[in-house]
């Protein structure tokens, strides 16, 4: 496995720092090609991390005179990929800032005697000596809730959310700081588009833009591209073949099974329209706890994706010599980002998820959780606990980087995702979509387009349930034996009992309704690693 | 008639957290949990809930009473709320 970004200190050291070499000892800080490793060190600072801005464009030098300024804010405004570490000598403090996207995941532990801050999970959880589960995240996982907090599934460890400022103090206390000024940004003046055509215009030329500013930044690295049959990522590679003079290649990972999700004929005809070159990846092989490397993954952390799947891929673009691939994540929510939206989202931000989380009721969360498991998640004392941080960036797009990284570190193939930039969701704020459901709007937002678009790219797109679900059967013997030393069952969080004698009858058409088969999925990876990690369940 | 009927707020359609709502001016966001529509509530309409929230049960006099409210104010308020599934009547 490929070496992370690892810093481990005594609060003592910190207290009284000797020299700065005695702090830079317990930093490990990997080479990157891209964003690029940073290191600067002087007397009575150092500056460590990745750092690469989109916009503004800003050099070393600026980036370490505004961490010297303590011009976090201004920082975590950048749309840019970073993670930056500042060691001020002189206050006995260590500074930690990512960008607002989740690219660079910062976990983090502290106990009585140290810090332990890492782009790894895992590193930090192995750092913990008796790891207890978090129960509150531990159901939020299992319900696939998307919400960026502070929190892991391991009550040790942290995250430090994305723009946001982790300060830690050598008296053993550290604070999180929300950097994005939410009211700047809701206050900066927007057009209000009087048709979707005309939103559609501005989108398409801010996206432009923003392709070109990206493909500048890697300047000879080379790139390339996911696409599918829809219109997100098969948008972002016409607009690098319109402005990259290098050839690249998309590529499409496709199953036979998963046919509503993307078609090949219609990529094909995408592909042959804007003359690209496209290479098919199949991936009929990979569902849930499909391989080996599956419980690899998972024993060092459970998420939502499926790992082998995501790791062949970016594999396959690495051994292909590129170091970036063009995807069109946070594509959906940047359509959503209307003002009305962003507003209560802001104003209301526990309100909203309270809510959006008791509207998920209706897919069937009660068939994997007990009532005991249903009344600790939706308990609103709970919700009231949290600390939540704004951001102007999903949650679901973000939490998707966050949760991919360990794959796209490992290969090296680094995410470029123009859709994740906050002026296109300014732009967004802008749009007229009252009355259009969201499935919907992009067909109506595109449809004038056929010079970009094909005719096939405008259908209902579908998911890949009908690939994931093979698990149920193809792997049931993982899931009853994963179910029948069910931690959380035992402490009466879920029903693993009841589950493993569906499971063994054959009775699973049940598991198929709603999204009982992704809660069933993220149960078991959660119960996966808890009981590979020891992992103590209240 | 909402008068000769007592109030009841739907728990899963509101949400108060005293700090938060009270950096909003005492207004709220409430959810009609049958369409996920959100219903924006300002001051005086948020009075009339946390009423109703801590004292359920109470007949339209009661809450109007305690609310501090105008009559017709009240009345039309928690016609919306019904209509929205936030408040329900016995």
């Amino acid at each position: 496995m490929r070496k992370h970004f690892y810093f481990r200190i005594n609060w003592r050291d910190l207290e009284k720092i000797s020299s700065i070499e005695s702090v830079i000892k317990n930093l490990h800080l990997p080479k990157n090609k891209f964003p690029p490793r940073i290191f600067v060190k002087k007397k009575d600072f150092f500056v460590a991390g990745y750092f690469v801005s989109y916009n503004p464009k800003v050099i070393i030098k600026k980036l370490v005179s505004l961490c010297r300024k303590k011009a976090w804010e201004e920082i975590a405004a950048f749309n840019g990929d970073f993670l930056i570490l500042y060691c001020d000598m002189k206050e006995n403090k260590i500074f930690v800032i990512s960008d607002q996207t989740g690219k660079f995941p910062c976990y983090f532990s502290t106990t009585a005697e140290t810090i332990v801050l890492s782009t790894s999970f895992y590193d930090v959880f192995k750092s913990v000596r008796s790891p207890s589960l978090d129960i509150g995240k531990a159901l939020e996982f299992i319900y696939r809730d998307i919400k960026v907090t502070d929190k892991t599934v391991i009550r040790e460890v942290q995250l430090l959310p994305p723009a946001t400022l982790g300060e830690f103090k050598s008296d053993g206390n550290y604070e999180i700081k929300t950097l994005l000024e939410i009211n700047k940004f809701m206050n900066t003046p927007f057009k209000r588009y009087s048709s979707l055509e005309e939103f559609g215009d501005v989108f398409l030329e801010t996206l432009d833009g923003l392709v070109k500013e990206r493909l500048e930044t890697l300047s000879e690295i080379n790139f390339s591209a996911e696409i599918s049959s829809g219109f997100d990522s098969s948008l972002i590679c016409y607009l690098l073949k319109k402005n990259s003079p290098k050839s690249f290649i998309s590529y499409c990972e496709i199953a036979k099974a998963a046919t509503k999700d993307t078609q090949s004929n219609i990529v094909k005809e995408f592909a042959r329209k804007h003359d690209l070159g496209v290479k098919f990846v199949p991936y009929d092989h990979f569902f849930p706890f499909s391989t080996k490397d599956d419980f690899e993954w998972i024993r060092r952390g459970p998420s939502y994706i499926q790992k082998s799947q995501a790791y062949n891929l970016f594999y396959l673009m690495k051994k292909n010599g590129n170091l970036a691939r063009f995807t069109g994540d946070g594509g959906d929510e940047a359509y959503w980002s209307n003002e009305d939206d962003l507003n209560l989202e802001f104003r209301f931000p526990l309100q909203k998820y309270y809510f959006e989380n008791m509207a998920l009721r209706r897919y069937g969360v009660d068939k994997v959780l007990t009532e005991k498991g249903l009344n600790a998640f939706f308990d609103k004392e709970r919700f009231r606990q949290k600390n939540l941080y704004p951001l102007f960036i999903s949650h679901s797009a973000v939490t998707l980087q966050l949760i991919t990284f360990p794959l796209y570190w490992e290969t090296e193939v680094w995410p470029m995702s123009p859709y994740m930039d906050t002026r296109l969701i300014q732009i967004a704020r802008g749009i007229p979509s009252k009355g259009e459901e969201k499935r919907d709007l992009k067909q109506e937002i595109w449809k004038g387009k056929d010079d970009i678009f094909t005719e096939g790219q405008f259908r209902e797109k579908g998911g890949t349930e009908e690939q994931y679900k093979r698990f149920l059967t193809e792997k049931k013997e993982f899931a009853i034996s994963v179910l029948k030393s069910s931690l959380l069952g035992e402490k009466g969080w879920v029903k693993s009992s009841e589950t493993v004698n569906d499971i063994s009858k054959g009775k699973i058409q049940t598991y198929y309704e709603g999204e009982v088969m992704g809660y069933l999925i993220n149960l078991l990876e959660l119960e996966y690693f808890i009981q590979q990690n020891n992992v103590k369940v209240p | 008639m909402l008068k000769d009927k007592k109030f009841f707020v739907n728990s899963v359609a509101v949400f108060f957290d005293n700090k938060i709502d009270k950096e909003n001016g005492w207004e709220t966001l409430v959810c009609n949990p049958v369409n996920s529509n959100y219903i924006k509530v300002n001051p005086e309409g948020y009075k009339i809930l946390r009423v109703i929230e801590e004292n359920p049960g109470l007949n339209f006099f009661e809450v109007v009473f305690k609310a501090k409210k105008n009559e017709d104010v009240a009345q039309k308020f928690l016609q919306k709320m019904i209509d929205e599934n936030v408040v329900f009547v016995q």
